[in-house]
């Protein structure tokens, strides 16, 4: 498994469209990708529960990713908050 | 037919007269019974059936969109509402509450929606909190197909203009718009940045949001004003009023079409006197408005942003990034950081500094006397700003500074982040601009220190007003003492203006009072070329300049000076704006 340790720097946070965006990469590998916030977790699957994660800008989110192309998946999900999530202008 | 008025929110400006058409929708009533246990099966299918039947319905949407010229924000709405529905919390779970309380699958749906928007309402964060609505529209599509009342909008009726009247809109909704082509939206709920207002926005159709109970009070094709700019609904207005607002909407499209074409316009007076025209900004999002509206730059980011809705304090890169955006967005025009404005009025967790009580905020501990009683906090921001100056043209400005000092500090300062940034390697412009926030009556009366030490000025009105006037906006009992057109104000700003440009040292106005178009040809008589707003003004002041010749305001602002009563100053300034 491995861990990353991200922050969210797009303005709004993890809002609607966000959430969108992870559960679409996130869904595209084999491997299991978690989100943990505050000691709260959500599958990057579900997004519900990404939704109900309510990380601000400036949060800090914790990345876990365990399956066959774990490598390639953190590199591609970590990419996307490096980018403000597709926000950044 | 009786004439009444309703007051909303507006969230998308222009006016729309035309016919209401209600749409019933939300607050569908469910009814709940007990399943027999041999029928659980069947029901738990039913819910299945009704959640697939959805879905497609949102996957021929997005189909039907691709193609068309559908502002991006439907697509992405779309996705999401998909998503949502396909996410098992919402078409697996409903399926365990029927087989456990052998009740019917829309009394389990709406059990489960109300779990999820009870979680939502606990959500601190506004944006993120009204972001429930997504859910609970998405449960209503399923409802109402569970109910047999699947549901599509209803065409709008004749040529005249329809406006549609609903509780609530969901993206899916607001999509057919494209197609039927309402004339404005109306509804009971929502918040400015609800989906409704994004797009309508987006759209560019006028929408009053939070009304209440608009789909109680107005019935069918009733006659219909909407005022997306003032919140206001008039229903079955009469002949007078209804003649008044043709004649308003005609005017402000006209203006609107004018204003537009000003945007690559340079902003010049008739004698051939250059304005730069600034946007103030708070977010990294407002820079699309700020380009829209043709600002030359950004001549107030503040940075306060950075704080809101977070504990602890934004780190370096944090704050190189959001700056980085800003200036890479602006594409090579000036950017003008102005550093933290934090005081003992705005507490932050973290910041030991502000943990006590003061008994006079804007007197106290704030601004840069903050930041130099925090170097640490000061350097983080001041190594950030100087790590993005490497990717566009950002200047420098410190804000509440009143003594040569306190120049000197803060200078100190930034020439400690640049040392520090060299020894590491890292890029950053060496010579980037710093400059001044004018607000303290003594920055402008001993501002030789200002001109000798900085590269540019930039006036506070707000603040400028109320240290010189001693009136706290924010108390009622005293705000009409506030007043913009004191002679104390106006000599002020013609002495501060003066010694820049004598200096030869820009000097802007960063405050309301460049914003207000009324006041736009007074501070071009008084010299000042650099105006910095909210840029929704900037087209509207830009029309000013374009139509103002310094020259010959010049009398009459002479007399300004002099004047010593504000009434006296309000009606040459009358004067001023019928040249």
């Amino acid at each position: 498994m491995l861990t990353r340790v991200v922050s969210i720097i797009n303005p709004l946070g993890l809002h609607a469209r966000a959430c969108a965006r992870i559960v679409n990469i996130s869904s595209r590998f084999r491997s299991n990708v978690s989100l943990v916030v505050k000691g709260r977790r959500a599958s990057a699957r579900n997004i519900v529960a990404v939704m109900l994660l309510t990380a601000s800008v400036g949060t800090t989110v914790r990345l876990e990713v365990d399956g066959p192309d774990e490598a390639e998946a953190m590199r591609e999900i970590a990419a996307l908050f490096h980018d403000g999530l597709g926000e950044r202008s | 037919m009786v004439s009444f008025a309703l007051n909303g929110v507006g969230v998308s400006g222009g006016i729309a007269i035309g016919r209401a058409q209600l749409v019933s929708h939300a607050t569908l009533e469910v009814s709940h019974y007990t399943i027999p246990a041999s029928k659980v099966d069947a029901e738990i299918l039913r819910f299945g059936v009704a959640v697939k039947e959805v879905q497609k319905e949102l996957e021929g949407l997005h189909k039907a969109m691709t193609g068309g010229d559908v502002p991006g924000e439907f697509g992405a709405f779309l996705d999401v509402h998909w998503m949502i529905l396909t996410d098992p919390i919402l078409s697996e779970v409903p399926k365990k509450i029927i087989l456990e309380q052998r009740c019917n699958a829309e009394w389990a749906l709406t059990t489960q929606l109300g779990v999820l928007v009870e979680q939502f309402e606990q959500i601190e964060d506004p944006y993120l909190r009204e972001r429930k609505s997504d859910i609970v529209q998405v449960g209503e599509r399923v409802l109402k197909r569970l109910m047999g009342k699947p549901g599509a909008l209803p065409a709008p009726v004749a040529e005249e203009q329809t406006i549609l009247v609903a509780h609530d809109l969901s993206p899916a909704d607001v999509i057919q718009f494209k197609s039927h082509h309402y004339g404005a939206f109306l509804t009971d709920v929502g918040g400015a940045t609800s989906h409704t207002a994004i797009v309508a926005r987006s759209l560019n159709v006028p929408a009053v949001v939070a009304t209440h109970n608009a789909r109680q009070l107005i019935r069918d094709s009733e006659m219909l004003i909407v005022d997306g700019d003032s919140g206001v609904v008039i229903i079955n207005p009469d002949r007078a009023v209804l003649a008044e607002y043709r004649l308003k909407q005609t005017e402000l499209e006209l203006d609107r079409q004018k204003l537009k074409r000003l945007r690559t316009k340079p902003a010049e007076t008739i004698d051939g006197h250059h304005v730069e025209l600034h946007a103030n900004i708070e977010l990294p999002d407002d820079l699309e408005q700020t380009l829209e509206n043709g600002a030359t730059g950004v001549g107030l980011f503040r940075s306060e942003f950075l704080f809101l809705n977070r504990e602890g304090l934004p780190t370096e890169d944090e704050q190189f990034e959001a700056y980085r955006a800003v200036a890479e967005g602006m594409k090579g025009l000036p950017v003008t950081i102005r550093t933290f404005d934090l005081g003992a009025d705005k507490h932050k967790e973290g910041l030991d500094g502000l943990a006590r009580v003061t008994p006079n905020p804007a007197l106290g501990l704030r601004a840069v006397r903050f930041c130099l009683a925090e170097p640490r906090l000061f350097l983080t921001q001041l190594r950030a700003i100087l790590r993005a100056s490497h990717y566009g043209r950002i200047r420098i400005l410190v804000p509440m500074l009143a003594s040569s000092s306190e120049i000197e500090q803060t200078l100190a300062m930034i020439e400690q982040a640049k040392e520090g940034l060299r020894e590491q390697g890292v890029p950053f412009n060496s010579q980037i601009e710093v400059g001044g926030m004018i607000e303290i009556p003594a920055a402008i009366i001993a501002m030789d220190a200002f001109v000798a030490r900085l590269d540019f000025l930039s006036i506070g009105t707000n603040d400028l007003i109320q240290y010189t006037l001693a009136v706290d906006r924010a108390d009622e009992a005293v705000a009409h003492l506030y007043n913009p057109l004191h002679p104390a104000i106006i000599r002020l700003l013609a002495l501060a203006i003066n010694t820049a440009n004598k200096a030869k040292r820009s000097i802007a106005v960063c405050g309301e009072m460049a914003g207000e178009v009324h006041l736009t040809r007074l501070l071009l008589g008084l010299g000042l070329r650099n105006f910095s707003m909210h840029p929704a003004h900037l087209l509207t002041v830009k029309q000013r300049v374009l139509t103002s010749e310094v020259l010959a305001t010049k009398a009459i602002v002479d007399r300004i000076r002099r004047a010593d009563n504000p009434d006296k100053i309000a009606s040459l300034v009358d004067r001023l704006n019928a040249l």
